[in-house]
């Protein structure tokens, strides 16, 4: 399995092919990730969705400002070792009192 | 039913904006049937500006409209129509352009990258004007209320410079800025540089809820003074943090739960008349107060501004005259603070003049299907005195 949890980056890194991505939430919490260069990012936001019981539709994934696609890869993105994924939920408004 | 890759090339060409505008209209008609006062007021709101949607953009609203297209399973992966390659909106996002929801934020940014890309289309040398920010600036700034310098240098870094939403400092006017209010209603920013005033564009201004949106506001301002001071050092010259905070007076008020559409054409053209494209001299007639388009006057030889345009309520005074007064200036000045410094132009007065024959046109026209109209009633009325006589 490619978007398995892992504690902060230990020492080697035998499968260069393997990068770690934090995932960084609105509050701050952050989740770390480790995920192949060639696995959609599909995986990740899946699997970040469940451990924070979230509805996947109500999230948006973000890298460097751009909207991140679910078929996207690291490598398509050229995201590095360490590098940071915003995750946030989708703000929404109308007006008041009704719904 | 149309195969997705046709649906995605339409969405490749299409108007965000005008497509809100068009169903938003479509909405009117549907609730105006239900009230006779609603169906009066909505048709005089409507009307002068109704664009009709083209077969691109009815293809879409079907596509987002249909149940057919509603499909099973997790609506995020599997269809999203693109805007840009950075900026889309996936078919469960889109359904949020419905009638009476709320909608998403994903949607406001693909009307600002729209706005941006016509916007740089006007300015070859991409020293464009009129910068307008997603969302996620103001909601970053909110979000972050320290703003660390990684904060600042990562937001300057995602969305300013020119590869990004802005351009040159120096050319800079205006900047809009689309906010969240608490989650629950939605407003625009406006820093206009020239005047050194921000102005606030609310669809549903409220004496208790005005003031937190003005402090909501000054909190983004001094936010964008950070980046602005970060991003462009030295050229940036100007505190916007210093600027005066105001309300937009006279702009146009949601009805209930609108305020979305507002806010993207509060951006785009409603509120600011002034700063579209130079395609003619002259804005449309505005809608006055009792939303009904104003009427292009002259004033009279006496007063000291003779001989100047001016738009007014066409209502008799007996009739409940609503006091709606706007100087009728050429596109592209700025809103004149001491209106007796304007003096018309002759270039000027051409476009007033075709202004004023377009909407005496429109009037012959709306009089003209009225009698059209009455002349039916008149010939069905005879037929059934004929038929029962």
């Amino acid at each position: 399995m490619s978007a398995e949890e892992k504690k902060p980056p230990v020492g080697d890194q035998a499968q260069s092919n393997q990068i770690n991505l934090k995932v960084k939430s609105q509050e701050g919490n952050e989740v770390f990730f480790r995920i192949k260069n060639n696995t959609q990012l599909k995986k990740l936001m899946t699997a970040y969705c469940e451990r924070q019981s979230l509805d996947a539709k109500a999230i948006v994934f973000l890298f460097d400002g751009h909207r991140i696609k679910a078929e996207q890869t690291p490598e398509q993105l050229g995201m590095e070792d360490g590098d940071e994924i915003d995750a946030m939920l989708h703000q929404t408004g109308g007006g008041f009192g009704e719904m | 039913m149309w195969p997705i890759c046709q649906l995605r090339e339409v969405f490749d060409n299409f108007d965000v904006a005008k497509f809100a505008n068009g169903y938003f209209q479509q909405d009117l008609n549907l609730k105006s049937q239900t009230s006779i006062f609603t169906q009066e007021k909505m048709h005089y709101a409507t009307t002068p500006r109704l664009i009709p949607l083209d077969d691109e953009e009815k293809l879409l609203t079907q596509f987002i409209f249909d149940p057919a297209w509603s499909f099973n399973g997790d609506g995020y992966m599997h269809l999203a129509l693109f805007c840009s390659e950075r900026y889309f909106a996936s078919h469960f996002e889109l359904c949020s352009l419905k009638p009476k929801q709320w909608i998403l934020d994903v949607i406001i940014n693909l009307v600002v990258v729209q706005l941006t890309n016509l916007e740089r289309s006007f300015h070859k040398s991409n020293h464009h004007m009129m910068w307008y920010l997603p969302v996620t600036v103001s909601r970053q700034i909110l979000g972050y209320p320290k703003l660390a310098e990684d904060d600042l240098i990562k937001m300057c870094h995602n969305y300013f410079g020119e590869t990004n939403f802005t351009a040159d400092i120096r050319h800079c006017s205006r900047i809009y800025i689309p906010t969240n209010d608490g989650g629950s209603h939605w407003f625009c920013i406006k820093v206009d540089m020239k005047t050194r005033m921000t102005y606030i564009f609310d669809s549903k201004p409220a004496s208790r809820s005005n003031s937190f949106r003005k402090q909501l506001t000054r909190k983004v301002i001094l936010g964008l003074h950070k980046v602005l001071r970060l991003q462009y050092g030295a050229d940036y010259q100007q505190d916007v943090s210093k600027f005066n905070i105001a309300n937009v007076e006279r702009q146009p008020l949601q009805d209930d739960t609108d305020c979305q559409q507002m806010c993207c054409s509060s951006s785009n053209n409603r509120g600011d008349n002034v700063e579209k494209a130079e395609v003619s001299l002259f804005d449309p007639a505005p809608n006055c107060y009792c939303w009904i388009q104003a009427d292009l006057k002259i004033t009279g030889s006496f007063s000291r501004n003779k001989g100047k345009l001016y738009f007014t309520c066409t209502k008799m005074p007996t009739m409940g005259r609503c006091g709606f007064f706007s100087w009728c200036l050429p596109r592209g000045s700025l809103a004149v603070v001491d209106s007796t410094e304007f003096s018309m132009e002759d270039e000027g007065h051409v476009g007033v003049l075709q202004t004023k024959v377009d909407m005496l046109e429109q009037q012959l026209q709306t009089t003209k299907k009225l009698a059209n109209r009455l002349i039916w009633c008149l010939l069905v009325a005879m037929v059934v005195i004929c038929l029962r006589g």
